[in-house]
């Protein structure tokens, strides 16, 4: 166990070094001149002077890597040249939003994706299954951001029970802060949970074939029971799966679906950052986003060994 | 008192070309502290037997007939009540330990589900009795092998759990398909040793479903053998042994290799293939490999006739059968 | 394709609900060169914002352009951007996943190990990163989505080449002394293709998807260019006066999408029978 999680997180760390020098010859190398590309190209000289020196470009690119690559471990991002503060403080007050928002659209997404596919695995060849299958085939197709906004229209234009979008802040009170999270974490989870109740459902449907259920069943125990005490734990397995690379749809998705609701968060931010060519603060939150995606999927594989003891021995 | 009463059992197969038979007609008695062999090749019908008896016939699949257990019919009863009868009153072992036991639980646990799901007690208590139960079929260290997952048991190790597993409850009838097939040959005789033991212990009735033939000689009291669903052949171990009626069986026999047989003498194969179910004969399903099959034979399912004392065989042609075995 | 394969093919439903509904966008993008019903660029200010009536079937625009012509406009776009986007990222990942099959060693190790934390880099961060580059724009969002694709194919292509590999008739092309190179040409990709036009038609979804986001951002299609996503974009400024502005382009998106999941599943299904038992 020990020696499979230490593997692993060795993994991690590399993963973690080879997608921050990605975005770091992506954003800082391949440009050739970094300060041009944040200033435009009618920039005067002198300020662009002062922008190289401020981001030390006369620096060679391997030590510039280094410094920020230490930032990163250090939490140092750096200054935001749009606004001026460090980009740390940035990130931090915009994590509030997203981190919430993303958990929440993940609660959803395996509460929906789950149920649904429970049920269609139990009534597999019968109306329900075929209801199911059908509601994710749309599902599927739908863009998140096309549902969000027909969720604004009926639930906000319509029947005005909530505002088209914005963010109270947490001070405004607990309540009126999720009630603002709910529709966007609705729209973000209900594309995944199409995606997850069909990986539910086959899982289900390939886990209910085996021996095992057979002799479960053979002990008396009604389908049911077999299905709630032997199988959901087996399918289980494959969903991890999808679940931990589903995260990382969640988290660009909340780029696109901060910026429906006008949601002060991380998504948000990068989308400003790029509009106003914001190098420093873009380089950041890809690499930031980047690394919650890696970090998530370390986290699965560690789940894996938690409910499969096959791979707690193994080397 | 008769334990079980198989009557006319037949089972039919939903398959693309119409209803298939995948059992048909059998019929048989057991007492308990008997025990019967069924024996065939795959496909005769032997496992979908069993799966009638436990109630777990394919999604789909249709049984009819009669099985009465202690005079109830168990195709009568309804999903509840079948499941209260489910590894209660009959047990069953499965052919691979490997796959037949869930892997992500502990196999005591396994070992003590029935107990919390047929007598009622706590979790604790019955997993204290499942050691007692691995203990009692032999597993090694059984206290701290309760806590161990199938993937940290050998095959035999693995199958003792399953035999637990189905005594769990001190089932009346214990139902096993091939549980040594899977295992090494070495390990093969003490499972069955070790069943049969626990069978006598216990007074339990014992169906026995193998192509092995060795298996059958050294465990059971009376056999059938099976062909295309049907049970072709039915006597005491030792009369099967010393003298075959029905010409599969012949064929069966004469297939199969004989430690001591002097070399040079040639195994006889039977004749072409296992047809598909949806195939088979109507009347008799040997008949298209039957060596001596006559054009009565295709008109009638043959009846059940006396071959000796509790010796049947369901062949219209048992007199030629005898003059060419003897010849 | 046989004649017993097409007829096969449309009796499977649903290959044949997806060959509709991609027909049907494909037809309205090729209508498009030749007629639509109004212009799809010209602003008419005075007829702006009108509901859906006979005369402009889905509406009007708040610059009075006329919706179905501006989506059947827009069909070619995100045609346009998901086959060039499929292209570059089917034909690059393939070719690596074949190499990588072909020269194993550190080569396969390299290309595994590439497409293996390329999964950091979800399609629209990858194309926030190149968008922060070079600018919005088609050809940098079709450049995004196509590098996405192309360790989504190498892994593929690497995993069916290798299995191939392994067969026997590799072994008889080996020994009748045909190079590397040949093998992989003529033996390797032809059994590796359908598998690869079952994952490019899933892709080509996933393309017009990502297109949809990234023009609904503004860094994807710029106007007056119709695209889906600005469509949605606009159609969220007008929400109030003219909410049927956002039904008609998210229905485009969807049908398109929906059409080629469904002939992506089909096609597995027609190709590999075995696996469509599996599921």
């Amino acid at each position: 166990m020990a020696f499979f999680l230490l593997r692993r997180f060795a993994t991690l760390l590399g993963t973690l070094l080879a997608a921050s020098l990605v975005v770091f010859l992506v954003l800082e190398v391949l440009p050739g001149d970094p300060a041009q590309v944040m200033l435009g190209v009618d920039a005067q000289p002198d300020t662009l002077e002062a922008l190289r020196r401020k981001l030390g470009l006369d620096r060679p690119p391997l030590e510039r890597y280094l410094a920020w690559v230490v930032g990163l471990a250090t939490g140092d991002l750096g200054v935001s040249y749009t606004y001026s503060v460090p980009v740390s403080e940035l990130i931090a007050e915009r994590l509030v939003l997203t981190v919430p928002l993303a958990l929440i659209a993940m609660a959803l997404t395996v509460v929906i994706a789950l149920g649904l596919g429970l049920f269609a695995a139990s009534h597999h060849g019968r109306p329900g299954d075929w209801g199911v299958m059908t509601f994710s085939q749309l599902g599927i197709a739908i863009p998140n951001f096309w549902f969000a906004i027909l969720l604004i229209l009926y639930f906000s234009v319509h029947l005005g029970w909530f505002s088209a979008g914005g963010f109270p802040g947490w001070s405004a009170g607990v309540l009126p802060a999720l009630q603002s999270l709910l529709l966007p974490a609705i729209s973000l989870a209900i594309v995944q949970a199409a995606i997850l109740a069909r990986v539910t459902r086959s899982a289900v449907l390939e886990v209910l074939r085996e021996d095992f259920v057979r002799t479960a069943r053979a002990k008396g125990l009604t389908r049911r029971q077999a299905l709630w005490r032997h199988v959901l734990r087996n399918a289980l397995i494959p969903v991890i799966t999808i679940m931990g690379l589903q995260f990382a749809n969640l988290l660009t998705g909340t780029i696109i679906i901060e910026n429906v609701f006008y949601l002060p968060g991380v998504g948000r931010l990068v989308f400003q950052a790029i509009t106003q060519r914001d190098l420093i603060v873009v380089k950041d939150v890809v690499v930031l986003i980047a690394a919650l995606v890696v970090i998530v999927n370390f986290l699965v594989d560690v789940l894996y060994a938690v409910i499969d003891p096959r791979l707690r021995t193994q080397r | 008192m008769t334990l079980l009463q198989v009557e006319d059992l037949t089972v039919a197969l939903p398959t693309r070309r119409g209803w298939a038979r995948a059992v048909r007609d059998l019929s048989f008695t057991l007492d308990r502290g008997q025990t019967l062999g069924l024996v065939g090749e795959s496909g005769c019908g032997k496992s979908m037997t069993a799966l009638a008896l436990m109630g777990l016939l394919p999604e789909g699949a249709r049984a009819s007939g009669r099985i009465a257990l202690d005079g109830e019919d168990l195709l009568m009863l309804d999903e509840p009540e079948m499941c209260r009868i489910r590894g209660n009153r009959v047990g069953m072992i499965f052919q691979e330990p490997m796959t037949a036991l869930n892997p992500l639980q502990p196999i005591g646990r396994q070992v003590a589900e029935p107990l919390q799901l047929h007598r009622g007690v706590g979790r604790a208590e019955a997993e204290r009795e499942a050691v007692r139960l691995l203990d009692r079929v032999g597993l090694p260290n059984a206290a701290q092998r309760a806590h161990a997952h199938p993937h940290q048991l050998s095959g035999g190790q693995r199958q003792r759990a399953m035999i637990a597993m189905a005594l769990a409850c001190e089932p009346d009838l214990l139902v096993a398909d091939e549980p040594t097939t899977a295992l090494d040959v070495t390990i093969q005789g003490q499972i069955l040793d070790l069943v049969t033991e626990l069978v006598d212990e216990r007074g339990m009735a014992l169906i026995l479903i193998t192509h092995d033939l060795g298996v059958i000689a050294e465990t059971v009291d009376r056999v059938i053998v099976m062909y295309g669903g049907a049970g072709v052949e039915e006597a005491a171990t030792d009369d099967l042994f010393a003298y075959r009626a029905h010409p599969y069986s012949q064929g069966l026999f004469a297939a199969l290799p004989q430690i001591g047989l002097a070399r040079g003498t040639r195994l006889e194969p039977i004749p072409g293939t296992v047809p598909e179910l949806a195939d088979m004969p109507d009347a008799c399903t040997f008949v298209d490999r039957c060596p001596i099959a006559v054009g009565a034979c295709r008109a009638t399912p043959p009846p059940p006739l006396a071959v000796g004392p509790g010796h049947r065989a369901r062949c219209i042609r048992l007199d030629e059968a005898r003059r060419r075995s003897q010849g | 394709m046989s004649g017993g394969m097409i007829a096969r093919a449309f009796r499977h439903r649903s290959f044949a609900i997806g060959a509709f509904l991609t027909g049907l966008v494909v037809l309205a993008a090729l209508v498009s060169y030749v007629w639509t019903p109004w212009s799809a660029t010209e602003l008419v200010v005075p007829r702006k914002l009108r509901p859906p009536s006979g005369e402009h079937l889905f509406g009007t625009d708040h610059f009075g352009r006329d919706i179905l012509s501006m989506i059947m406009v827009g069909a070619r776009n995100s045609i346009v951007v998901g086959v060039v986007a499929v292209a570059i990222g089917c034909t690059a990942g393939t070719a690596l996943g074949l190499l990588a099959a072909a020269r194993r060693g550190w080569v396969e190790e390299l290309v595994m190990r590439f497409s293996d934390f390329t999964f950091a880099f979800p399609a629209i961060l990858s194309a926030i990163m190149i968008t922060a580059l070079l600018g919005p724009g088609t050809v940098n969002s079709i450049l995004a989505i196509g590098i996405f694709n192309v360790p989504v194919f190498a892994r593929l292509a690497r995993g069916a080449a290798a299995s191939i590999w392994a067969r026997d008739f590799i072994l008889a092309a080996r020994a009748a002394g045909k190079g590397t190179t040949r093998i992989t040409v003529e033996h390797v990709l032809p059994n590796i293709l359908s598998i690869i036009i079952v994952q490019a038609t899933i892709a080509f979804a996933l393309a017009i998807l990502a297109e949809a986001g990234l023009s609904y951002l503004g860094l994807g299609t710029q106007p007056p260019q119709p695209s889906w996503g600005r469509m949605l974009n606009d159609a969220q400024t007008f929400m109030y006066d003219a909410p049927y502005l956002a039904i008609f382009p998210g229905v485009a998106i969807a049908v398109a999408v929906l059409g080629l999941n469904l002939l992506g599943d089909g096609l597995r299904d027609l190709i590999d029978p075995r696996l469509a038992r599996k599921r």
